[in-house]
């Protein structure tokens, strides 16, 4: 028996129903300068105007370097940070998280796993306290011996059996992998539409993702759940995630199937990220060139913020922020490379030349700001 | 299905021993914590029933003056003949109520403005941490004497108002600090994630977590006011006629106590502020285990886990110095091999107890070769790095095996036999550590340009500070570190950037091996691949041996010449880089390999392995993979496998599997692993066993 037939199929079907949706969201956390005027007023500039929908039963891989504003968006879309600009939808619906009532409503609907399980419990709480207060929160009228019953379905859910043996432990009587369930059992509490899933399984073992990975997937098929899987392991979204959406100092720079973004990426972030991760699969042992570090997020580089890490990088990019230019079927690209021009069409000459198959790419289609 | 046999598994491994709901009566076992509450516990009891006990009135003159204790006054008598005993009795309840009171009341105070402060953060956080500001510069005791000066005819009370007034401040300060970090925690995200209330998250999130520092500072206020109450009444600024331990003192004073060496009238109030105070002290300290869980189970600091691991620190595993090894067990031993592991095994002491974390390793590492380990959580590959560099520290302890180093000139020494000075030479100059979190590593207040210069300074006396200088340069530039950065300090690099800084102090000396322990672990991977590069190109230009740990199998492949995997302190397989990636043996490396997606060519089935890492203080019977392997039979519980040699080309490495599928001489030719990829011996072998 596989895996296969649990979880790592996938359709490649439609999208479906549109649950979350983030249209131009930005985020600027200001600064503590000093109060006699210097550094007053800046911001980082953490998340940058980023559209992303998320559907029902869908996995969306959202990849990107530590500093990318990767977790900081999926925190923006749980309501825990307050939008700088841009809106969040719920299901067509203008999200409005302000107050407590209407958070806890937001969150009774879009629920986050964070990344270290052993950190996401309080650690003088047993699991069935933990667990029982999510159960008040989301069950307010049921009864005690009800919501017990509850908990040791949400257990059962999460393939933890028989519930006892978790319910009278403490965090730090649990593995990694258990805990990483229990935190998936918490947020089933509220019986969500959207899971924001935070590197769920990056601080696991390697030899147990594979189990909390599939068990997401399963959750995800079978309760119609949007998930949202924010990584920085783009393999894991090869295999994981029907779609990906790669992200660079608080923008997406593309978008698109996963197995187009993985196999056929467009944007030279993206290649830089794929020709760096390890893998021994590959054959060919090209050199990725040492060219430095991802920009201040204080003051990001003008234009694309690529630009001064990009070996394509034209006049124009230090300049003007590229459009999404729409390259493959449902691909797009941020990136100025696929502009139809004659100095677009030498650089993507010169990207088939180094990265990628051989053959050189079409310039793209600008895509009008409200098409997704 | 794959997903629940896998958890099946993880209960299964899960013990029921553990929590109990009277846990924290275990923190009693400290003999310490123990004599504190006691004495403690003797003072509360003393406080309450003594006026009804004491034999006399407190103030009752009679014209047995100044007499030393006696059977009828057991601590003697004042000047007026006023009996000591009653007075201490009577004291004991003032001086006991103003402490803990007083101490009530700061506590309170500094938990509502800590919590407040550092939760809520913003505009009120400023108010309120001006306010404890204000108060914490307010000179204590001036303030506390002027208050008391206006307060005299309140009694006790007005003690109690002005002590808590002054001594608040310092807790709000601490309890905001914690706080402050305490929100930062994953927990907390999730509680508010989860739609938690503000105060249900500061109440049992926040709150419970900070017991142990409220509780400390409560005691400490209670010795604190304790204190403060003596010396007020002691200047005379409190009610007088009031019998508490500081108006013993006070009236001891007055009448000249110490000019008439009546000191039966001092010595029992200041024994017993001294007393308390040391009660409240030892209380405090065990303060920990009471509230963590965690550290009540794992018993850390009881009297017993100590004196094991002091007994584990001073018992020297029995070492041989060697000049020759054991070539006549067969093990490979070229000219060329420039450490060898034989047999090492590392234990970790605990209560009662021995874990052993490292067992019967024995691996060999060339001059030029890139030795690669892999192992998940608990496989003893960390270990084994301190072990190899001795860096161990208590409760760890090497307990056999020999690490055997072969110098230039082909002399061969044992690591473990080397003295403390020795060691130190070794380490750095033939033998160097890069360890994973860089800026832990690195001293933030030292330019790195100078921590460079302070391991060749160690080390190279001789030189002077112009050729260390031009040294430091030669090294940055050899890792890739611009040379104009010799004056940054370590947070002014990048991740990147700090894990070269760290490599080049660890190439300063020129070393022989570099043992790196999850280098690249906190990396991103475009920067991960820039300084694994570095790290191949500057191996093949000065030719040293690199031993790299990592649980990322992927990288490694890449990276080694030779890869050994670790399982539950043992490695169960050794092979060269490439013939592993292309034919693992061992059923779990199988399924390591088989758990990484891939990025190029097209999408494998990802199989994974069931079930957890094994805990190594209940591993199961035979192999310790057998739980897990998907091919064990009936034998695999039985039999601990050795490795065995495996047939097949090696460039490094013999491919060797500690797998008893692999039993015999392991050249059968039905077991001659073919590139094909066509299905191995494994599973017939396995058919048959069913």
């Amino acid at each position: 028996m596989t895996t296969t037939e649990t979880g790592m199929v996938r359709n490649e079907t439609a999208p479906g129903v549109a649950v979350l949706e983030a249209r131009h969201v930005t985020k600027e956390f200001p600064v503590r300068g000093n109060p006699f005027g210097r550094g007053k007023g800046r911001v980082v500039h953490a998340v940058d105007d980023v559209s992303l929908v998320l559907y029902a039963g869908r996995i969306t891989a959202l990849v990107g370097e530590s500093g990318s504003g990767k977790s900081t968006f999926a925190r923006l879309l749980a309501a825990l940070h307050p939008l700088t600009r841009g809106e969040i939808l719920f299901k067509g619906e203008k999200v409005d998280a302000r107050g407590g009532r209407r958070f806890r409503e937001h969150v009774s609907r879009v629920q986050l796993i964070l990344q270290d399980p052993f950190g996401s419990f309080n650690p003088v709480a047993t699991i069935a306290r933990t667990l029982m207060r999510a159960v008040r929160i989301h069950h307010r009228t049921a009864s005690p011996a009800r919501r017990k019953a509850i908990i040791d379905d949400l257990l059962a859910q999460v393939s933890l059996r028989p519930a006892a043996q978790f319910t009278q432990k403490y965090p730090h009587e649990l593995s990694g992998g258990q805990l990483q369930r229990i935190s998936i059992a918490r947020a089933l509490a509220a019986d969500p539409a959207v899971f924001l899933a935070d590197e769920p399984v990056s601080s696991l073992d390697v030899s147990i993702r594979l189990g909390v990975l599939n068990l997401l997937r399963k959750l995800t098929e079978e309760r119609g759940v949007a998930l949202l899987y924010v990584t920085h392991d783009i393999a894991s979204a090869r295999y994981f995630a029907e779609d990906t959406a790669v992200m660079y100092a608080g923008q997406l720079v593309e978008h698109g199937s996963s197995e187009q973004v993985t196999q056929n990426a467009a944007h030279p972030y993206t290649q830089l990220l794929i020709s760096s991760a390890p893998d021994p699969s590959r054959a060919d042992e090209n050199r990725v060139p040492d060219i430095g570090q991802p920009p201040s997020l204080i003051n990001p580089p003008s234009g694309c913020r690529f630009h001064p890490r990009c070996p394509f990088a034209m006049e124009r990019c230090a300049e003007e922020a590229p459009p999404r230019f729409a390259v493959d079927d449902g691909q797009w690209a941020r990136c100025w490379l696929y502009a139809d021009d004659d100095e677009a069409a030498a650089g993507r000459a010169q990207n088939a030349r180094l990265h990628g198959t051989g053959a050189i790419r079409r310039a793209g289609r600008p895509v009008p700001d409200g098409e997704l | 299905m794959a997903i629940s046999a896998a958890t099946a598994q993880e209960a299964e491994s899960t013990d029921t021993t553990g929590s109990s709901r009277f846990g924290w009566l275990r923190a009693f076992r400290r003999p310490m914590t123990l004599t504190g509450v006691v004495i403690v516990g003797v003072f509360c009891v003393l406080a309450i029933i003594g006026p009804w006990i004491a034999p006399y009135d407190p103030s009752g003159v009679s014209k047995a003056t100044l007499q030393p204790p006696s059977p009828e006054h057991w601590l003697g008598t004042t000047q007026t003949g006023q009996d000591i005993l009653s007075q201490m009795l009577y004291g004991t309840q003032v001086s006991m109520l103003v402490g803990v009171l007083a101490a009530v009341v700061a506590t309170l105070l500094s938990v509502v403005v800590g919590l407040a402060a550092g939760y809520l953060g913003g505009v009120s956080d400023e108010i309120l941490s001006l306010l404890a500001n204000v108060f914490l510069v307010i000179p204590a005791l001036p303030l506390t004497v002027i208050l008391a000066a206006y307060l005299p005819k309140t009694g006790s009370f007005g003690i109690i108002l002005v002590i808590s007034i002054t001594g608040w401040a310092w807790g709000a300060r601490v309890l905001r600090a914690q706080t402050l970090s305490l929100r930062k925690r994953d927990f907390v995200e999730a509680a508010r994630a989860t739609g938690e209330r503000t105060t249900s998250i500061i109440f049992r999130d926040i709150f419970p977590n900070q017991v142990a520092v409220i509780a400390a500072s409560f005691l400490g206020t209670v010795t604190g006011a304790i204190l403060t109450q003596a010396s007020l009444a002691f200047l005379g600024l409190t009610n007088v006629t009031e019998w508490s331990w500081g108006t013993i003192l006070y009236w001891a004073q007055v009448s000249s106590a110490l000019l008439t060496n009546s000191w039966w009238w001092f010595v029992p109030a200041g024994a017993a502020i001294a007393l308390l105070g040391t009660g409240l002290s030892l209380v405090n300290f065990g303060i920990d285990e009471f509230i963590n869980p965690r550290l009540r189970q794992a018993g850390i600091g009881t009297k017993k886990a100590q004196r094991a691991q002091a007994k584990a620190a001073r018992a020297k595993a029995p070492r041989r110095r060697r000049s020759e090894a054991r070539s006549s067990q067969g093990r490979t031993r070229t000219s060329d091999v420039i450490l060898q592991i034989n047999d090492l095994e590392v234990d970790y002491v605990g209560e009662g107890s021995i874990t052993k974390a490292v067992n019967g390793v024995s691996l060999t590492l060339r001059r030029g070769e890139v030795l690669g380990i892999a192992g998940e959580s608990g496989s003893g590959k960390s270990t084994l790095a301190h072990a190899i560099t001795r860096l161990h520290k208590p409760p760890a302890q090497i307990s056999a095996g020999e690490l055997l180093y072969q110098r230039d000139d082909g002399t061969t020494i044992d690591i473990l036999a080397m003295d403390e000075d020795e060691l130190r030479r070794f380490r750095w100059e033939e033998l160097a550590i890069v360890f994973q979190s860089a800026m832990h590593a690195l001293n933030p207040i030292l330019r790195i340009g100078t921590q460079i210069d302070d391991a060749i300074k160690a080390h190279r006396p001789a030189m002077s500070a112009g050729e260390r200088a031009a040294r430091v340069l030669e090294l940055l530039d050899l890792v890739g570190i611009q040379t104009d950065r010799v004056d940054a300090y370590p947070h002014e690099l990048s991740g990147g950037m700090r894990q070269r800084a760290m490599i080049a102090v660890g190439l300063a000396l020129d070393p022989e091996i570099i043992v790196m322990d999850e280098p690249t672990t906190a990396l991103d991977v475009v920067i991960q691949r820039q300084v694994v590069e570095k790290i191949i190109e500057l191996k093949d230009r000065l030719g040293f041996s690199v031993i790299f740990i990592t649980h990322d199998l992927s990288l490694l492949i890449e990276m080694s010449d030779t890869i050994a995997v670790m399982y539950a302190g043992r490695v169960v397989e050794l092979a060269d880089a490439k013939e592993f990636y292309r034919n693992p043996r061992h059923p779990y490396s199988g399924g390591l390999l088989g758990s990484f997606p891939t990025l190029s060519g097209p999408k494998r089935e990802l199989e994974g392995i069931p079930g957890a890492p094994p805990d190594l203080r209940r591993l199961p019977s035979g192999c310790a993979f057998n739980p897990r392997c998907p091919l064990a039979f009936d034998r695999c519980t039985a039999v601990v496998p050795p490795l065995f040699a495996l047939a097949g080309e090696a460039e490094w490495q013999q491919a060797q599997a500690a797998c008893l599928l692999y039993e015999g001489d392991g050249s059968a030719p039905d077991r001659v692993p073919s590139d094909e990829g066509a299905p191995r011996e494994d599973h017939r072998l396995v058919e048959e066993a069913r």
